[in-house]
């Protein structure tokens, strides 16, 4: 049987019209709460102050910090991140004299990470301005990450990343930000904040 | 002195038919039904072990997931069907609250707003209002809309028609978001059933206050207009505690006896609230039901 929903005929008064429009009202205020409410959390930061490396950075507050190991300044990752914890890493590596473009910083990266991650590929290398005008390359990667515990057994996740690179004086600042493949461009605002963040 | 007569055959009293299905006691013995299950489901599990194979899983899970309504189903709309004055369009009602779970709520809270991805690590205070604001405040006023747009006013005629329809609503959208518990989650039939009971519990409870209020707003001349909002608010908020309550109470202490899980504290909660809710919306209807009746012997008496 179909049952057609006609509406009722009883007239509503003052009161029942405006309860009506009011619990609409709050219900849209309540949600545009919630929006604004998210995006404060999502977007809240803490200060990162490295002055031995002479970095500051703002990193999302949730964030599990790393930092002064032998190979990285800092590095912060997504705890909540599955199957693959989200990262943002800074590393600061010496250059010689003779290093003239980032170049001579990626390509030896590039040799390094094909012996040391599983399927290691370069997508593109193209140069790029930072948010506070500095000039820098960017190198899209990816590679699959297998779970280092043996015992848990699992395939392999494709993790897509970028590396950008800052020559100053002797030194050069690699800004790495690393994401399972699915999930990298749902994270990318991470990497965009930080990277407006970041001060030499 | 008076002396009343004494007869041998006395005129029997005549008790007064009450025409409409009594919605507490057919949703107690569903919520009791439930209960029985649950804990009978948690119960088996712990202490006989059954093996159950991956697709075994699934289909108990919605075997679970679809108790509730099949529950509802027998008591509420069976029994609306038994008396003389059946509520109308309570099936429709059912119908529309699981459309709109499905269509929006879901959508909203679990891609839109993806509240489980931020909610579940924030502090406690954002929690609360993080879920009130999101979760709460949509599922609420989506039950809400499904009954204030569908048979609101012309279907209530008694208090109780506001808990009869929020419930039935409730009933649809709890459905839904079992359902998807169970097809997005691989889990044994005591964790399915555990979460059933909690989701369905939770909705039923909060909806009678939006049940409450809309009943008021159409039986009393004198409701204030910011009933109807507050109610919404508290609703939300007492759903977002639930939630908020239910992940620390399922959370065990540590220690060497611990399990590291205690399921049982995360349904008490839902029953706590239930019972809170119910007693407390069942004792307004009655005090005002009273005052009703009252103002209309005076009304009379002039």
């Amino acid at each position: 049987m179909i049952e057609i929903i006609t509406p009722q005929s009883a007239e509503l008064n003052f009161r029942q019209r405006w309860a009506s429009y009011l619990t609409i009202a709050v219900a849209v205020v309540g949600l545009l709460g919630g929006v604004l409410l998210r995006s404060s959390i999502i977007d809240a930061t803490v200060r990162f102050e490295n002055k031995q490396a002479g970095i500051a950075v703002r990193y999302p507050v949730n964030w599990l910090l790393d930092e002064n190991r032998e190979d990285f300044v800092l590095r912060v990752e997504d705890p909540a991140a599955t199957p693959f914890k989200t990262m943002l890493q800074i590393s600061i590596v010496p250059i010689g004299q003779g290093a003239r473009s980032a170049l001579d910083i990626l390509n030896p990266l590039n040799i390094s990470r094909a012996t040391s991650l599983p399927s290691y590929r370069t997508l593109e290398i193209s140069p790029i301005r930072l948010p506070n005008g500095t000039s820098a390359t960017q190198m899209l990667y990816a590679y699959a990450a297998s779970e280092a515990n043996p015992i848990l057994q699992s395939i392999p996740i494709v993790v897509r990343a970028i590396d950008v690179v800052v020559l100053r004086s002797s030194q050069a600042v690699i800004i790495t930000y690393r994401a399972d493949a699915e999930s990298f461009e749902r994270n990318q605002h991470y990497f965009e904040a930080f990277l407006r963040s970041l001060e030499f | 002195m008076s002396f009343e007569p004494i007869l041998l055959a006395p005129q029997k009293e005549e008790q007064e038919l009450y025409p409409y299905r009594r919605v507490w006691r057919t949703a107690l013995i569903e919520i009791g039904i439930l209960l029985l299950v649950t804990v009978g489901t948690v119960l088996a599990v712990r202490f006989i072990s059954p093996r159950i194979g991956e697709g075994q899983r699934q289909t108990i899970g919605l075997a679970y997931a679809l108790l509730p309504l099949g529950l509802w189903m027998v008591f509420s709309y069976l029994g609306e069907r038994r008396v003389p004055e059946p509520r109308p369009r309570l099936f429709t009602v059912a119908i529309l609250g699981a459309l709109v779970a499905n269509a929006v709520g879901l959508p909203l809270v679990n891609r839109l707003l993806n509240v489980n991805e931020w909610l579940a690590t924030a502090p406690g205070s954002s929690r609360l209002i993080g879920y009130m604001l999101t979760v709460g405040i949509s599922q609420e006023f989506l039950k809400y809309a499904v009954v204030r747009y569908s048979v609101w006013p012309g279907a209530f005629r008694i208090r109780s028609d506001g808990v009869a329809y929020m419930l039935a609503a409730a009933i649809g959208y709890a459905t839904v978001v079992n359902v998807d518990f169970v097809l997005n989650n691989n889990a044994n039939p005591s964790v399915y059933a555990l979460r059933v009971a909690e989701f369905t519990l939770t909705h039923l409870a909060t909806s009678t206050i939006m049940g409450y209020f809309l009943a008021e707003l159409k039986l009393t001349r004198d409701t204030a207009i910011f009933w109807m909002p507050g109610g919404l608010v508290l609703a939300a908020l007492l759903a977002s505690l639930s939630i908020v309550l239910r992940g620390g109470l399922i959370v065990g202490g540590i220690g060497p006896s611990s399990t590291g899980n205690t399921a049982f504290q995360g349904l008490g909660a839902a029953v706590f609230l239930v019972v809170f809710l119910f007693a407390s919306i069942y004792f307004l209807i009655n005090n005002a039901d009273e005052r009703a009746q009252l103002r209309g012997r005076l009304d009379f008496q002039r």
